[in-house]
């Protein structure tokens, strides 16, 4: 993937640099005209396009949350032998996308969850970089069931199974925010000492 | 009343010089977004893909400028 990228930024910047001499020479002739669109319009909004979505997959993967030193044990509870860590649970049973695991769990579905997703990271980042983490790391808001919800809401498992239909209301008050899914599935993450 | 085309200068010695400098920034932000191919630092790739961005918008910027605005005018 990376070298069929490098081979378009290759080509953009020959274009590009036949775009700046045919452009320089006669500015208002069609050709150069053209030219310029290509090179300094198409080309470079593909490549940025290009490189928003790269940036974007690679910002979602395990390897890149778990590059911060503070992130190293969340990511290490992913391979702990416990079914009861939801995130090992998920994790090596397939639940969740391996390659991008934090992302799919820390993220609230729609277009408002990856804004607001993109906005902790940049706090994180932050904070990793100019402050201080703190020894223990906490959530920054309470856990959103939609999160859990935008797999299981609809899942055969949840709704007719797992003692969600004990009380009756229960599944009610989970859809509402009223509960919590980390009321019952308290262990998010195996930290090893 | 000033025309907004008399504010800035036009013809073709603006349209080349802007011109000039729209590539020179579609070339520094085409290598600065490349950047993040080679990089899995999380804070370069929070300055990478806003810089370059905003290099690639200046150079489509001089472009609209100098091809579409300074010949307007």
């Amino acid at each position: 993937m990376s070298v069929i990228i490098l081979a378009v930024f290759a080509a953009v910047m020959i274009l590009l640099l036949v775009g700046l001499t045919r452009a320089l020479k006669s500015p208002s002739t069609g050709f150069a005209r053209s030219f310029a669109v290509v090179a300094m319009v198409l080309l470079p909004s593909v490549w940025l396009l290009a490189m928003l979505v790269y940036a974007d997959s690679e910002m979602k993967k395990v390897s890149f949350c778990t590059s911060c030193h503070e992130m190293k044990p969340y990511g290490e509870s992913l391979h702990v032998d416990d079914d009861e860590s939801l995130s090992a649970s998920h994790y090596q049973n397939n639940r969740v996308d391996k390659t991008k695991a934090c992302y799919v769990c820390h993220t609230e579905p729609g277009l408002l969850g990856y804004m607001d997703a993109k906005l902790r990271g940049l706090h994180d980042v932050r904070v990793h970089y100019f402050g201080k983490a703190p020894e223990e790391l906490e959530l920054v808001a309470p856990y959103d069931n939609a999160v859990c919800l935008k797999c299981h809401g609809e899942a055969k498992s949840f709704l007719e199974g797992g003692g969600h239909q004990y009380p009756d209301t229960l599944i009610d008050a989970l859809k509402a925010g009223e509960m919590s899914c980390l009321d019952c599935h308290d262990l998010a993450h195996h930290l090893e000492d | 009343m000033v025309s907004p085309f008399q504010l800035f200068p036009t013809g073709p010695e603006a349209t080349t010089r802007v011109l000039k400098r729209g590539v020179v920034a579609q070339i520094l932000g085409i290598l600065v977004l490349a950047g993040a191919l080679f990089t899995k630092m999380p804070l370069l790739m929070v300055v990478i893909i806003p810089v370059g961005a905003l290099l690639i918008a200046l150079g489509i910027l001089a472009w609209v400028w100098a091809v579409v605005w300074a010949d307007a005018g």
